[in-house]
C-alpha cells in the first residue's frame, strides 16, 4: 500500500490544563517552519458535547474497522485529526485507519466565545492521553479551548518537541478529497429524535455485520432490514455506527443522509450549535479513496474558472456560489464545477447542514492526490503510449483502448461513459470512471 | 590485496570457519572497504543459502561446515557490509543468530546502529532480545516508540525471539529485577500502550503466560516486594482504563487492578478516577468502575462530587446489572444527600431507555421513592420514553405522569408486508445486449433469474456473431480466463466463466491447457470439479454445455427452462411454444433443461394445457400430465418423475412411484422430514432424516431427489449446492413450487453457533422473504434455527423472513412451534437468543406481537421439569405480550404447563403471573 512518511511535529503534547477557574483544552498544532501560529483561543459553551465529539473523532481515527485477511496485525500509527479554524466554524475531521469511515465535528460560531481567531488548517496532537483527559470533562465544567503551536514560550526546550513519523497511506489523504463528492450527492432521508435514535443505535448489533441492511420505518420504530427497499438508506458494517452511541444522549436529533448513487450514508448528530457527521462508505472494506468520483473533476479542463475561484477563497466557513459567480464573472454552473474540482484537490470541504462548501487547505502535499492516483497514472500511461484510438460519433465519442492484450470499447455520450472492462461491469460507474474511460477523456481533452 | 583473492579467502572462511572468524575478516577494514566488499558478501550469502535450501535433507555438505552454519557465517558478512538502507530491507532470518549481532556492532561500531535498532523495534517482533542485548552492552540507545514496549511483552519473558539471553525457567519478575531500567521505565509504559491484535498484555496472559509466567503475576510479585510502587500501579491501571483501549485489551487492566486488592482507603483516594471511568466507551470498564464505587458506598466512604451527573453514562448502559447498580447507587446517594434528590430523580429517567421491564420498573421505583413526578418538566422527560415502556408497566406509567401516556399506536402490520407483484421476464434478443449482460452477470452472479435470462439470451442470439467477434470478446475472454485460472470463489461464477471462455474462444481450447477443450469439459461434467462428486453445479454445467453446442451450430432457440416471471416459474403455454421451436428445427433438447422446465412449471394457466392435445410426443404428454391431465405414464423415467413433482408437489403419485420411483424421495412419493437434536458430553447438534431413505444411487436426472442426497452414504451433502451463496441462490430456482427440499438442505447445513464470512445459509433463507413462497415445516425449521444464529447476517435475514411471513400470513404456526420445541433440546443454543429475536418481532406491530405470543404459548406443552434453561425469559415475554395483545394464555396445554411449574426463579414468578392473568380473564370484569 502506497504511503508517505508524514512527520507530525509538535512543540509539546496537547493537554487538558486544570489550573485556574476553568480548565483549558490546549490542542497543540503542528509546528510550521515559519513563526508559531495561534489559531484559536476561546471558551466553549457546551464543553461536554465538544469533549464527546473530539473523543469520537480521535477514537475513529485510531480505529480499523476492517482488517484484510492477509494483513499482519501491527501497531496502528495513528494519524492526527485535521482542524480547520475560520471565523464562523471550528472543524475537526479525520478518517478511520481503514479509510471506510469519515468523521467531522463542527463547532458553529454560537458554540464558542472566541478571544482570538486566526483562520487556518492544521493537525493537532491527539493521542490516548488526550482522550483520557477529555473523559473527565463534565457538563457543568467551563472549558477554554486553545489551538496553537505553543512554540514561542512553552517549547523553547528542544527536548519537549514531539516528532512522530507516521506512514500515512495515500488513500487516507485521498479520502479527504473523495468524501466531499459523496457529501455533495447526498439527500436527506430521515431525522430521529434523541430517544428514537438511542433505541435504534442500541439495537444495532455490536458484532461485525458486513451484510447489506436497509433502514426502514416500521410502525413505531426505525430498524435495519436485510431486504432491499427503494429509497431506503443502505448501510453495511453497522459496527461503525457505534462511534455515535456515547454521544447520542446529548444530541437533539440524528439526521440520516444517503447518497443513492454511491450508496454511502451520513449520520449527523445535531447538538444545536455543534454537529458530528459520520460518513460511512457503502462497504466497510472499501476506502473512500478507491471510489474515484473525483477523478473526473481532476481531469476536467476548467483551469480558468478554478483559478478565478481559488483567488476568491479566504477561509470562508460557507462559500456562497452565487456570490462567487458575481465576483468571478463565471456562471453558477461553472463555479460549482470549479468548487467540485477544488474539493477533489482537497482545497474545500462540503457541509451537509448548510449545503455549501467551506474553505480549508489540508496540511498535506495535495499534489500527491493527483500525481499518485493509481488509476489516473494508469490512464495517463495508456494515453501517453498511444493506446487510445478515438472516433467521433453522432452523440459523442467512441474509442478503442488497448490495455494489456485486449481492446476495450469505450462509448461516451451525453448519458455517460461506458466501458467493456470488468471494473465497469462490476461497478457501473459508481466508483468513478475506469482507467480506460479516463484515458479516453484525456485523449478528448488533448484534441 | 586484490578483491579476487579476498573473495576466495572470505568464501573459504564462510564454508569452513565460525562467525567469529568471519567477523575478524572485517574488523580491520574501514567503512569504505567494507562497502566495496558488500557485493561479494551478498553473492556468497545467496550462494550458500541456495545450497542449503536445495539440500534440506542433508545436514552436512561434503566439504566444510554444516549448511546452516555456513549460512550463519555468511549472514555476518551481509550485516557487516550493509548500508542502513540495505539493512532495512533484510528479513530477520537473514541476521546472524545467537546474539552475534552484538559482536558485530561491538567490533565494527557502525554509524547506523541506533537507526537500525529503531527500525528493528518497529518492524520485527522477534528482535526484542537482540535489541535488549545491544542496550545492555551500551552499544545503542533504547528505541523510542510503542513498538519496543509491545515487543517486550512477549520478548522479555522469553516467549518470542531466537536469541534469548534468559533461560525461560527464570521467572519474569526475576528478570525485571535484574534490569533496573525496565522496572523504573519500561514497565510503566506498559500502562500507556494498548498493544496490537498479536501482542498485548491480555493476549499474552491468556494464551502464553500460563506456560512461562503471567505479566500480572510478575507485577504483583514486584509490587509485594517493593520493587514497583503499589500506589503507582493502582493509579496507572486506572489511567490505562481511561484511555479507551479496545474492550478485550482493556480487560487486563481492570483485572490487574482488582488483583492488587485495593483497600477501601486506596479506592477512596481514587474515587475521582473511578467516576471518570463511568464515562468510558467500554461497557465492562463502566461496570468495573461502578462496582468499585458501590463498594465505597457500602462502606459509607463514597462521597459523590457536586453532581451525580457522572453516573449518567452508566444509566444508559446495555448491561442490566450496570444500570441496576447505578440506580441503586443513586438511591443511596439521594438518601444521604436529600438536597440532590430532585437532580437524581431527573437523572434516573434516563434508565427508562433500557429494554428490560424489570430495569424500567426499578427506574420508576426510584422516581417514586424520590417523590414521584411532581413537575411538568419531569413529566415531559418521563413521557418521552413512553414508546419503549413495557406493556406491564403502562398502567403504572400513566398513573405516575397523571395522564394517558403517548404510547405510540401499534400498527396492525409492519411496513415490510408486500403484495406479491409478478413481473414478466423479457428475454434478451440482441447480441450486444447479451454481451453486456454477460460481462455484468459474470462479475456479480447474485441474481439467479438474471443468470437464467442471460443463458436464454445466449441460446437465442449467441449465434449472431459480429464480424469483429474475436476483438469484441477479448475483455470477456480475458476476465473469464482469470476466473477459471483462479479456480476459487463461487461455483456459479466459475461455471459462468467457463461458459464465457468457451463461447468467446474461437479455438476449441478454452484455457491455456491444450487438454481443456469443450469436449474434455463435457467429460468432466459428470462430477463437480470442485468436490469430485455430483452436484447441482454439474446440472448447470451440463445444460450450459448443450446450450453452447447448439449456439456453435448456429441455432437460435431459447432455453426451455428459462423462467418467464419474477417468481422463477415457466408459463406452460410458453413452454409448449418453446418446445415446438425445437421440434420444428429438429433440435435435440438437453434432459436437464427439460427437467428444470417441468419443475418450474407455473401453477397458473394449467387447465388450458391439460386440455391440449398431447400428440404422441412424450415431453408434450409430460407437460399435459404435469398440468393435471390424466394420461398413461410414458417410458422415460426422469421425465415422468419431474412431471409428477410439477403436478402435485405435496402428494404422492403411486403410478410414477411404482414405475420409476425406486423408493426415492420426491420421485412419485413425497419426501417427509424429521428434525431431531442430540446431546453428547461436550456436544449438541441437530440432524435431519428424510423418508423414504436413499439406499442406492440416484439417477442424475432425478433433479428434485438430488436435494436429498444428504441421506445417502458416502456423499458430502454440504457440497450439493456448490460453493458460495450464488450457487445456493441458483439452486433455489430449481423447484420453486415446492421449496421444502431446498430448505431441508439449508437446515442440514445451518450452524447457529458458528460465524462465517459470506454465509451461504443466507441463500437458503432468502426465498422465504418472497410473498408467494409458503413457509412450511422445513421453512419454519430454517427460520427458527437461524433466529438463534450468532451470525448477524443469518439472524437478520431469518428474522426478516419471519416478519414477512407473519405479514403475508404464510406462516404455518404449528410447524413453527414444533421447530422451536425440537430445538429447545439443542444445548448449545441459549434460549435467550430466541427470546431476543421474538422480542424484536413483537415490537413491529400488533399482528407480530400476537404471532410471537401464539408461538410461545404453543411451545408450553411439555413437562416443566424438562424445560431448558432460560425458559423464564420466554415466559416473561409471554406475560408482556399477553398484556399488550390483551390475550391471556388459554390453551389447556399451556395452562397445564404453567400450573405444573415448581421451584422458584423467573420461571415460577411469571408462571404465576400468567396464571393470574388467565384467571382474571376467565372471571371477567
Amino acid at each position: 500500500m502506497a504511503s508517505i512518511d508524514h512527520v507530525y511535529r509538535y512543540a509539546q503534547p496537547s493537554t487538558l490544563e486544570k489550573s485556574g477557574a476553568a480548565p483549558t483544552l490546549r490542542l497543540v498544532a503542528q509546528s510550521q517552519a515559519s513563526d508559531s501560529q495561534r489559531y484559536f483561543v476561546g471558551r466553549l459553551n457546551q464543553p461536554l458535547v465538544a469533549a464527546l465529539g473530539l473523543r469520537a473523532v480521535s477514537n475513529l481515527v485510531g480505529t480499523r474497522f476492517y482488517i484484510p485477511p492477509n494483513m499482519r496485525a501491527r501497531l496502528i500509527a495513528e494519524a492526527d485529526p485535521v482542524v480547520t479554524v475560520s471565523a464562523g466554524r471550528v472543524r475537526f475531521e479525520g478518517f478511520s485507519a481503514c479509510c471506510s469511515a469519515y468523521v467531522r465535528h463542527d463547532l458553529a460560531a454560537d458554540s464558542f466565545e472566541a478571544e482570538h481567531i486566526q483562520p487556518g488548517t492544521t493537525n493537532v496532537d491527539f493521542g490516548t492521553d488526550m482522550r483520557a483527559a477529555l473523559a473527565t470533562v463534565r457538563t457543568n465544567d467551563a472549558l477554554h479551548l486553545a489551538v496553537d503551536e505553543q512554540a514561542v514560550e512553552l517549547a523553547t526546550a528542544t527536548e519537549s518537541v514531539i516528532e512522530r513519523k507516521v506512514p500515512l497511506p495515500l488513500r487516507w489523504i485521498r479520502g479527504f478529497a473523495e468524501v466531499q463528492s459523496h457529501l455533495v450527492g447526498m439527500a436527506h432521508s430521515t431525522t430521529l429524535k434523541t430517544i428514537d435514535a438511542q433505541r435504534f443505535l442500541r439495537a444495532v448489533p455490536r458484532a461485525q455485520a458486513d451484510h447489506e441492511q436497509w433502514l426502514v420505518t416500521t410502525g413505531r420504530s426505525v430498524r435495519l432490514s436485510p431486504r432491499a427497499r427503494k429509497d431506503a438508506v443502505m448501510v453495511r458494517g453497522t459496527q461503525r455506527l457505534r462511534v455515535l452511541e456515547p454521544l447520542v444522549a446529548a444530541a437533539r436529533a440524528l439526521e440520516i443522509w444517503f447518497n443513492d448513487e454511491q450508496r454511502s450514508s451520513a449520520w449527523v448528530l445535531n447538538f444545536g450549535t455543534q454537529r458530528l457527521t459520520l460518513v460511512l462508505n457503502s462497504e466497510p472494506w472499501r476506502g473512500f479513496s478507491g471510489d474515484g468520483q473525483v477523478l473526473t473533476d481532476v481531469t476536467a479542463s476548467q483551469a480558468a474558472t478554478v483559478a478565478a475561484v481559488t483567488a476568491q477563497l479566504a477561509w470562508q466557513s460557507d462559500i456562497d456560489s452565487n456570490a462567487l459567480s458575481g465576483a468571478t464573472g463565471f456562471d453558477s454552473d461553472a463555479v460549482t464545477a470549479a468548487l467540485s474540482t477544488l474539493a477533489a484537490q482537497g482545497h474545500v470541504g462540503f457541509d451537509l447542514a448548510t449545503q455549501r462548501y467551506f474553505h480549508r487547505v489540508l496540511p498535506f502535499d495535495l499534489g500527491l492526490i493527483e500525481r499518485l492516483n493509481p488509476r489516473l497514472k494508469s490512464a495517463q500511461t495508456l494515453h501517453d503510449s498511444g493506446a487510445v484510438t478515438l472516433r467521433a460519433t453522432d452523440s459523442g465519442y467512441s474509442a478503442d483502448v488497448r490495455s494489456d492484450s485486449v481492446v476495450h470499447r469505450i462509448d461516451i455520450d451525453p448519458t455517460g461513459a461506458r466501458c467493456t472492462c470488468p471494473w465497469y461491469a462490476k461497478h457501473q460507474g459508481r466508483r468513478g470512471p475506469c482507467k480506460h474511460i479516463l484515458a479516453t477523456q484525456l485523449a478528448i481533452d488533448a484534441q | 590485496m586484490s578483491v579476487d583473492l579476498t573473495e576466495k579467502r572470505y568464501q573459504k572462511l564462510v564454508r569452513t570457519r565460525t562467525p567469529s572468524d568471519c567477523l575478524k575478516f572485517f574488523v580491520g577494514m574501514d567503512n569504505k572497504e567494507r562497502r566495496r566488499f558488500a557485493a561479494v558478501a551478498q553473492t556468497t550469502y545467496r550462494l550458500v543459502d541456495a545450497e542449503w535450501r536445495n539440500d534440506r535433507g542433508q545436514k552436512t555438505p561434503l566439504l566444510g561446515k554444516p549448511f546452516h552454519e555456513q549460512v550463519n557465517n555468511a549472514r555476518v558478512g551481509l550485516v557487516a557490509t550493509a548500508t542502513l538502507g540495505e539493512l532495512k530491507k533484510l528479513r530477520w532470518h537473514q541476521v546472524p543468530t545467537d546474539g552475534f549481532v552484538v559482536d558485530i556492532v561491538r567490533e565494527l561500531r557502525p554509524p547506523w546502529v541506533n537507526a537500525w535498532v529503531q527500525h528493528l523495534s518497529e518492524t520485527e517482533p522477534f528482535a526484542y532480545n537482540d535489541i535488549r542485548q545491544l542496550i545492555d552492552a551500551g552499544l545503542c540507545q533504547k528505541p523510542s516508540g510503542d513498538a519496543y514496549i509491545i515487543g517486550m511483552i512477549e520478548g522479555l519473558p522469553g516467549w518470542r525471539g531466537r536469541a534469548s539471553p534468559w533461560d525461560r525457567d527464570i521467572p519474569l519478575a526475576e528478570r525485571i529485577r535484574a534490569m533496573p531500567d525496565i522496572a523504573t521505565e519500561d514497565v510503566w509504559r506498559l500502562f500507556d500502550i494498548e498493544g496490537t491484535r498479536d501482542a498485548s498484555l491480555s493476549s499474552y496472559d491468556k494464551y502464553i503466560g500460563g506456560k512461562i509466567g503471567h505479566w500480572s503475576g510478575a507485577l504483583l510479585e514486584l509490587s509485594n516486594d517493593g520493587t514497583l510502587s503499589r500506589d503507582r500501579l493502582l493509579t496507572a491501571s486506572l489511567d490505562a482504563l481511561a484511555r479507551d483501549f479496545a474492550q478485550y485489551r482493556s480487560g487486563w487492566f481492570s483485572r490487574f487492578h482488582e488483583a492488587l486488592q485495593p483497600t477501601l482507603e486506596e479506592r477512596a483516594a481514587r474515587a475521582d478516577q473511578y467516576r471518570h471511568l463511568l464515562g468510558s466507551t467500554i461497557p465492562p470498564t463502566v461496570a468495573f468502575a461502578l462496582q468499585a464505587l458501590t463498594k465505597l458506598e457500602k462502606a459509607a466512604m463514597f462521597v459523590t462530587d457536586d453532581s451525580p451527573q457522572s453516573l449518567a453514562p452508566a444509566l444508559q448502559a446495555r448491561a442490566k446489572s450496570t444500570v441496576v447498580a447505578a440506580l441503586s447507587l443513586l438511591n443511596k446517594t439521594a438518601k444521604r444527600r436529600p438536597a440532590q434528590a430532585a437532580a437524581i430523580k431527573q437523572l434516573s429517567v434516563a434508565a427508562l431507555i433500557h429494554e428490560r421491564a424489570d430495569v424500567q420498573a426499578k427506574a420508576l421505583d426510584l422516581i417514586d421513592t424520590l417523590g414521584g413526578v411532581d413537575n411538568d418538566e419531569l413529566a415531559a422527560s418521563v413521557n418521552a420514553y413512553a414508546n419503549g415502556i413495557a406493556p406491564s408497566l403502562h398502567e403504572r406509567f400513566n398513573a405516575m405522569i397523571g395522564a394517558e401516556a403517548s404510547f405510540a399506536a401499534v400498527p396492525d402490520q409492519s411496513a415490510s408486508s408486500a403484495v406479491p407483484v409478478v413481473k414478466a421476464i423479457e428475454p434478451i434478443t440482441a447480441f450486444d445486449d447479451m454481451h453486456r449482460e454477460f460481462r455484468e452477470v459474470l462479475e456479480e452472479p447474485n441474481e439467479p433469474l438474471r443468470v437464467e435470462r442471460l443463458l436464454d439470451g445466449l441460446a437465442r442470439c449467441g449465434a449472431d456473431r459480429p464480424s469483429d467477434f474475436t476483438k469484441t470478446m477479448g475483455p470477456l475472454r480475458k476476465r473469464a480466463h482469470a476466473i477459471v485460472k483462479r479456480q476459487a470463489g463461487d461455483s456459479l461464477q466459475l461455471q459462468l466463466a467457463r461458459l464465457a471462455l468457451a463461447f468467446a474462444s474461437d479455438a476449441r481450447s478454452i484455457t491455456d491447457s491444450s487438454h481443456d477443450t469443450i469436449d474434455t469439459w463435457l467429460a468432466q461434467t459428470t462430477v463437480d470439479q470442485h468436490n469430485g462428486q455430483y452436484s447441482f453445479a454439474v446440472c448447470f454445467a451440463r445444460r450450459s454445455e448443450q446450450l453452447l453446442r447448439r449456439v456453435r451450430l448456429g441455432n437460435r432457440v431459447g432455453m426451455l427452462s428459462a423462467p418467464t416471471d419474477s417468481r422463477g416459474y415457466v408459463d406452460a403455454a410458453v413452454l409448449l411454444s418453446r418446445y415446438t421451436d425445437y421440434v420444428d428445427n429438429g433440435l435435440a433438447v438437453c434432459p436437464i433443461d427439460m427437467t428444470l422446465a417441468l419443475l418450474r412449471l407455473a401453477p397458473e394457466n394449467r387447465s388450458a394445457m391439460a386440455s391440449h392435445d398431447p400428440s404422441n410426443d412424450e415431453f408434450v404428454q409430460a407437460i399435459a400430465f404435469a398440468c393435471g391431465r390424466d394420461l398413461p405414464i410414458g417410458q422415460t423415467g426422469w421425465l415422468w418423475v419431474a412431471a409428477s413433482c410439477a403436478r402435485t408437489p405435496y402428494a404422492p403419485i403411486p403410478a410414477v412411484a411404482a414405475a420409476f420411483g425406486m423408493g426415492l424421495p420426491d420421485a412419485g412419493e413425497h419426501a417427509a422430514y424429521d428434525v431431531r437434536c442430540a446431546r453428547a458430553k461436550y456436544m449438541s447438534w441437530h440432524w435431519l432424516t428424510v423418508t423414504p431413505t436413499i439406499s442406492h444411487n440416484v439417477p442424475s436426472n432425478y433433479v428434485a431427489t438430488l436435494f436429498h442426497l444428504s441421506n445417502a452414504s458416502k456423499h458430502n451433502s454440504a457440497l450439493m449446492c456448490g460453493f458460495g451463496i450464488n450457487m445456493v441462490r441458483w439452486c433455489g430456482t430449481i423447484w420453486p413450487l415446492q421449496l421444502d427440499a431446498f430448505f431441508s438442505h439449508g437446515v442440514c447445513h445451518s450452524s447457529p453457533t458458528e460465524r462465517v464470512a459470506n454465509s451461504a445459509i443466507i441463500g437458503f433463507l432468502e426465498p422465504l422473504l418472497e410473498a408467494h413462497v409458503p413457509v412450511g415445516a422445513m421453512g419454519c425449521t430454517l427460520i427458527i434455527l437461524n433466529l438463534a444464529s450468532i451470525d448477524p447476517a443469518e439472524k437478520s435475514v431469518a428474522l426478516e423472513a419471519l416478519i414477512a411471513a407473519v405479514d403475508d400470513e404464510r406462516l404455518d404456526m404449528r410447524s413453527l412451534q414444533r421447530a422451536l420445541i425440537t430445538l429447545f433440546e439443542h444445548e448449545h443454543i441459549p434460549l435467550g437468543r430466541w427470546t431476543k429475536a421474538l422480542t424484536d418481532l413483537s415490537r413491529l406491530s400488533t399482528k407480530h406481537a400476537e404471532a410471537a405470543r401464539e408461538l410461545i404459548e404453543g411451545c408450553l406443552d411439555h413437562d416443566p421439569a424438562a424445560s431448558p434453561r432460560g425458559i423464564g425469559g420466554l415466559l416473561e415475554l409471554l406475560y408482556e405480550l399477553s398484556i399488550a395483545t390483551d390475550t391471556p394464555p388459554s390453551k389447556p396445554s399451556a395452562l397445564a404447563y404453567l400450573a405444573a411449574v415448581t421451584g422458584g426463579g423467573k420461571l415460577k414468578k411469571f408462571s404465576a403471573k400468567l396464571l393470574a392473568l388467565s384467571t382474571a380473564s376467565n372471571d371477567g370484569p
